[in-house]
């Protein structure tokens, strides 16, 4: 007899709570749930492509060893970003603290208009440069808004501030990142 | 022009594809040079990865932490004699600091002074290490608020100190 694999629907906190209890399979669903969007943050925080993975993983990781500390008032989401937030933090800081966005030709995409399309991921850079250097905080709202769709309310439990922080930071963190297209 | 609210509030849902714009939206975008910026701002932060999202290896993701979670038990910090030593002076004096702190929320100079010392220890630490420190503190201040100072805890008090911060 094989016993049920855990339900798609099933709420991030009863699988968190199912690991707790010594069931490995919902580590599996987690890592399943959120390992994408994870690499997508990282990477558009400017963590470089090939170091994504590495960090996906130890992301996870780190995270399972201290679930306990995961008492469920952010989105278990959200949480997992704070943790490879930091990651990628001390990535950069063991690199020498800079965000080092090459642009590849293989991130030229095909096309008709080839001039345009370097045009356009030469502003894909510089805004991936310009997230990653943001202050944390403002890296972070700007983030799980614009990628998550967060609202305020989400974003400021996700990062420990108020809903009206969170919008300032949100707005600070847009303004500077026009500055670099302009 | 300044960015209109509504239209800024609605950016993030439309370059996810959850809402769509106006028509009367559409052309203000058109016409107002700081909308047009924050919309290109927000929609090219939003599809940022996007195409790697679709590319990563969930599989291979999902193996890589099992795998490690399995082979590699939860244990506390593995870190040289030296490197506890500098946690240990770190949260030692912090939470002298925090014994000796009035009941404000001033930390006066003179109690200030060695934590800014070691400020520069403080920022070499991990996640982790800060995290071991700060778990520290609370276990410290339960020693009682009459513990004047490090320098007036008696030998086996000082590697009580030691044994709490190095589990």
């Amino acid at each position: 007899m094989t016993s049920p694999s855990p339900a798609p629907q099933e709420p991030d906190e009863t699988l968190v709570a199912r690991y707790r209890t010594g069931d490995e399979r919902a580590a599996t669903e987690l890592v399943r749930r959120h390992a994408a969007a994870l690499g997508r943050y990282l990477y558009a925080s400017g963590a470089p492509s090939a170091e994504v993975d590495d960090l996906v993983q130890e992301t996870f990781f780190r995270a399972f060893r201290k679930i306990g500390s995961w008492r469920g008032d952010a989105a278990f989401r959200s949480w997992l970003f704070r943790i490879g937030g930091n990651l990628r933090k001390d990535l950069f800081r063991r690199t020498g603290d800079r965000v080092v966005v090459p642009l590849l030709d293989s991130d030229l995409r095909d096309g008709a208009d080839p001039e345009g399309e370097a045009v356009a991921s030469d502003a894909e850079a510089r805004i991936r440069r310009g997230i990653g250097e943001l202050p944390r905080l403002q890296r972070e709202v700007f983030l799980l808004r614009a990628q998550e769709g967060m609202g305020y309310d989400e974003i400021a439990a996700a990062c420990g501030t108020t809903p009206g922080a969170a919008r300032v930071h949100y707005h600070h963190a847009v303004r500077r990142l026009k500055e670099l297209l302009a | 022009m300044t960015p209109a609210p509504h239209l800024s509030e609605r950016m993030p849902a439309v370059a996810l594809g959850e809402a769509r714009w106006s028509g009367a939206e559409r052309e203000h975008l058109a016409g107002c040079a700081e909308c047009a910026a924050e919309w290109e701002v927000v929609r090219i932060g939003s599809a940022l990865g996007r195409g790697l999202e679709g590319e990563f290896d969930v599989d291979r993701a999902v193996t890589g932490v099992t795998t490690r979670l399995a082979s590699e038990p939860a244990r506390v910090l593995r870190m040289p004699r030296r490197r506890w030593l500098a946690l240990a002076a770190a949260a030692a004096v912090l939470a002298v600091a925090v014994l000796r702190a009035p009941s404000g929320p001033r930390v006066e100079p003179a109690t200030a002074a060695p934590v800014q010392a070691l400020l520069p220890e403080l920022d070499g630490l991990g996640e982790d290490e800060l995290e071991q420190v700060l778990l520290v503190l609370p276990a410290v201040n339960r020693v009682g608020p009459t513990v004047p100072g490090l320098g007036d805890l008696s030998e086996d008090e000082l590697e009580t100190v030691l044994e709490t911060l190095e589990g």
